[in-house]
């Protein structure tokens, strides 16, 4: 069984918003040196779902990344938890990619992978919120996706899954090979082991490019289809106002009251 | 030039003793430290975890299962271990020192039958029995006179020995599975010459665990009493050479002041983490008082006296495994800085959180006791201050 984890390294996901800044033309967002970059939060829950397929079925676990040079980073941590092999695909030939571009890649790379049974990703990036990739790589492979999944088992050789979906949970097979994009309820990530580490600093990590994936510039460019024109920080108004009254009561009163005024409630 | 640049494995192994400790031992430390029944204070699943992690076996060598880590590393994971709390630190600290000691000590059979002990086991930690109720700083200055020493014996019968007596303050002495123990083997004899080296696995007839003391702070790690009554053991069980006691802990045991001194500052460097969270928040005079000048100055200073501790502990590692460069003060004084650092940066973080300092849900008193336990711990400061004035000019009678 050969699993594929697709990892996005991103600012540290809980570092304060006064830790970045909108700079340049076009637009980007600028962490400052403070926050670490790590492993997008949903990524984690992929990396960790392909780890316990390997504990439980023997699956050999790739780990791909998308991203410049530095992002190669990621992907040893993945090695340092477990995964096989790992993979960087370098962004850098490409310019600014949007979601659509970024499944057009991914997919080049998991086909250069091939054969696999699974591939797996988060539900969304921890940086934009986008959620649309894992979707994207699968209609570019013409795989069977379950989005938002919660719970993973292998059954007969197919895939059971529960999704979750508004209100509930729903139950789903899919056969392999198959696109999964993974929910923080899934599991918890692993921490690093000294046994990986020590087995990572034997294992090449390769760079890919353009020509590795037989896949033109052009052709990725074409597939951008979103272009950033600006972007703002919200500008955070904080008032104070005391609420006052007779006793608790009253002024428990008083502050629902005001809540509702403020159109808080 | 010697440097201290991480390798890409030491940032990795750094990490991930950073991860442990932030989501392992942080969120338990405290509850810990607060039984009331000193045994209850040690967490096996903690150490299970360690274990699960690799981090309890990391001194072993490759070949025998570990990674080998050298001392400069052990030190690095030692300090990092006790930013989360320092009895953890010292029980895998421990149990690395002593791995390292049987691993270039033992003989191949020792090695065989000793280190599965400790890489099998995932609760597989260690101790060394040294101290007495009437030794301590006997041995680490130490003191040449006859009536120094051990009163513990080990009296040769037959195939094997026979121990007696007792020993106490043992780190992992209540939870360990193998200990080194120190006893007389010849009388009237300065203990540098009358004093040997043996394995004693846990069970063994006669060798039972006494009260688990009730300490001030590092109480993660559990100190106890070792009890031998007519406990035979074989002779394979000696370590090294009879009567050649002394010369196993100053050939085999020479990072262990680094060490101890790692785990100590760790205590330090966690004070000073706090001191620099508060005060980026903690507003006075409509600033926050980080950027009021005394305080700005506390941290500066804090700083640099972690930072320069750390390269002198790391500098004593480091020679540890490099003897022509290794200056025998190095054995004793490393912990004695760190030490002071450690006190002196948890009493800065007290003064700089105010009123909040004082608060026991602030952890401020925990490491302010964590850090004092260690101005005792592993040698009096003046027992070390000694043991260096002695390599720097050696006088007859260093007790006069």
């Amino acid at each position: 069984m050969h699993v594929i984890a697709c990892i996005r390294q991103v600012p540290d996901y809980e570092a304060p918003a006064g830790l970045f800044t909108v700079e340049g033309s076009p637009p980007a967002i600028v962490a400052s040196r403070e926050v670490k970059p790590v492993i997008g939060l949903f990524d984690q829950h992929a990396l960790e779902a392909a780890l316990r397929l390997k504990d439980a079925h023997g699956a050999t676990v790739t780990a791909v990344t998308l991203g410049p040079p530095g992002a190669v980073d990621v992907l040893k941590r993945a090695l340092h938890m477990g995964a096989d092999a790992a993979v960087l695909i370098d962004e850098q030939p490409y310019g600014q990619l949007d979601a659509a571009a970024t499944a057009t890649v991914l997919a080049a790379a998991i086909t250069k992978l091939a054969p696999f049974d699974m591939v797996l990703c988060g539900r969304q990036a921890s940086d934009w919120d986008g959620g649309v990739v894992g979707a994207g790589v699968a209609e570019r492979l013409d795989l069977p996706l379950a989005s938002l999944v919660k719970a993973l088992e292998i059954q007969n050789g197919d895939t059971r899954v529960e999704r979750l979906i508004d209100g509930g949970v729903e139950d789903a097979a899919l056969p392999n090979p198959c696109v999964l994009t993974v929910t923080n309820e899934l599991n918890t990530p692993r921490l690093t082991n000294v046994k990986h580490i020590l087995a990572a600093a034997k294992k090449k990590i390769p760079t890919w490019g353009p020509a590795d994936l037989t896949l033109p510039v052009e052709a990725v460019t074409r597939a951008v289809r979103i272009r950033i024109v600006g972007l703002a920080k919200p500008i955070v108004d904080r008032r104070c106002e005391m609420v006052a009254g007779e006793g608790p009561e009253d002024a428990g009163t008083n502050l629902a009251l005001a809540l509702r005024a403020s159109k808080s409630l | 030039m010697v440097e201290f640049v991480l390798t890409e494995e030491q940032i990795a192994l750094r990490d991930l003793a950073r991860d442990f400790v932030a989501r392992e031992i942080a969120p338990v430390a405290a509850a810990l430290d607060a039984h009331p029944d000193p045994a209850d204070c040690f967490s096996w699943e903690l150490i299970e975890k360690l274990s699960e992690s690799g981090l309890r076996t990391v001194a072993l060598d490759p070949v025998h299962g570990g990674a080998g880590a050298d001392a400069v590393t052990l030190s690095m994971l030692a300090e990092e271990l006790a930013v989360g709390d320092i009895g953890i630190s010292v029980v895998m600290a421990q149990t690395w020192k002593i791995a390292q000691t049987i691993q270039r000590g033992g003989t191949p059979e020792q090695l065989e039958r000793f280190l599965p002990i400790l890489r099998d086991d995932p609760r597989g930690i260690l101790a060394i029995g040294i101290t007495e109720p009437d030794m301590g700083s006997d041995y680490i200055i130490p003191f040449t006179s006859p009536e120094a020493g051990p009163r513990m014996t080990a009296v040769r019968d037959g195939e094997g020995w026979v121990l007696n007596g007792m020993k106490h303050f043992i780190s992992n002495g209540s939870r360990a599975a193998l200990y080194i123990i120190f006893a007389r083997t010849t009388e009237a004899t300065p203990m540098l010459k009358g004093m040997t080296a043996f394995f004693v696995p846990r069970g063994t007839p006669g060798f039972s665990v006494g009260r688990v003391h009730n300490k001030m702070g590092e109480r993660l790690a559990n100190n106890a009493e070792l009890i031998f009554e007519n406990c035979r053991i074989p002779a394979t069980n000696l370590f090294g050479e009879v009567n050649g006691g002394f010369d196993i802990l100053q050939r085999f045991f020479p990072a262990s002041n680094a060490y101890a001194a790692a785990s100590v500052l760790g205590v330090g460097r966690a004070a000073y983490e706090k001191c620099l969270d508060f005060a980026k928040s903690r507003v006075q005079g409509g600033r926050k008082i980080i950027e009021h000048q005394s305080m700005r100055l506390l941290l500066a200073d804090t700083k640099m006296r972690l930072d320069s501790t750390r390269d002198y502990i790391w500098h004593a590692a480091w020679a540890s495994e490099h003897p022509e460069h290794f200056d025998a003060t190095w054995a004793a004084m490393p912990k004695v800085l760190a030490a002071e650092t450690a006190v002196r940066a948890t009493q800065v973080a007290i003064n700089m959180h105010g009123g909040y300092g004082l608060m026991r849900v602030m952890g401020l008193e925990k490491l302010y006791r964590d850090a004092a336990m260690f101005l005792i711990s592993d040698g009096t400061q003046q027992a070390l201050g000694l043991k260096a004035a002695n390599a720097i000019f050696p006088v007859q009678n260093p007790a006069g």
